[in-house]
């Protein structure tokens, strides 16, 4: 057999390196673990955001002396007598 | 059973050890032995006579990869076999595998008696560190196992013509890396 010497050294390479070849299955490419990764926080943050936008989009009735039915962007604010008789 | 458990088998001299050898790694053994010879009873042998060695050589030597160990012994056997064999009966996948890298490097300009293959060795590993870990492992598919490139396509469910890419511009890096690093005159 003709001498190769490249085709010997390979024999040499790193054992970590043989030892990882044998896993079969195919490797995402890292950009599709970013794109994965990155959808799962704008999903959870979107999340976090709706609920908090539903809470604070309610209506709040405080049950001091200056009760008002409002919201938090102050699009409404009903003073307490008005509220009364609504 | 782990790779560890397997190596205290052998340190206790246990045969079970052998047993628990070719129920882990027989399939894989005898698939690379099989890519180099072609020859089932002859790959065989040599995955018996691997079996053998690493019997011998366990209690001297505490491998960090078992898998990569074994597979090293039954590779370096059953190359040594070929050369007792006829030509005619050489795997074209191996010999195909042998040829493809031979452009890789002139060996005009690297006589074998002043490079030194293991060292040659590390630097294909540094080259190989520097690679995406599919492209890496592919390359050792076609070159350290032998692998065909139909085999290596189906395990890793791309075209046959996607691996041939890959292969081809792993083999044109590997050449510029080895001439930066001074293996061309």
């Amino acid at each position: 057999m003709k001498k190769n010497i490249l085709f010997e050294a390979i024999n040499y390479v790193d054992d970590d390196l043989v030892e990882d070849a044998l896993s079969p299955k195919r490797d995402r490419n890292p950009g599709t673990y970013r794109f994965l990764a990155a959808a799962a926080v704008f999903t959870v943050i979107m999340a976090a955001a709706l609920t908090f936008g539903i809470m604070n989009d309610s209506p709040v009735i405080s049950i001091d002396n200056n009760t008002t039915v409002s919201y938090p962007d102050n699009t409404l604010s009903v003073p307490k007598s008005e509220a009364k008789r609504s | 059973m782990t790779d560890a458990s397997i190596i205290s088998l052998y340190w206790e001299r246990s045969e079970k050890a052998i047993e628990e050898t070719d129920l882990k790694y027989g399939k894989l053994c005898r698939h690379l032995s099989n890519n180099i010879l072609n020859n089932i009873s002859d790959a065989e042998e040599c995955v018996n006579d691997t079996y053998l060695t690493v019997w011998n050589s366990i209690p001297d030597e505490n491998p960090n990869s078992f898998s990569a160990f074994i597979c090293r012994i039954v590779k370096n056997l059953s190359l040594k076999r070929l050369e007792y064999v006829t030509a005619q009966k050489r795997k074209p996948e191996m010999l195909a595998s042998f040829d493809e890298l031979q452009n890789c490097i002139s060996s005009e300009s690297l006589p074998e008696d002043i490079v030194d293959a293991e060292e040659l060795g590390k630097v294909i590993s540094s080259f190989l560190r520097e690679q995406s870990r599919e492209n890496r492992n592919i390359f050792l598919r076609r070159y350290w196992y032998f692998d065909s490139v139909k085999e290596i396509a189906a395990d890793y469910g791309m075209k046959q013509e996607k691996v041939s890419a890959i292969l081809f511009k792993m083999k044109n890096k590997l050449k510029k890396y080895l001439e930066k690093e001074g293996y061309c005159i």
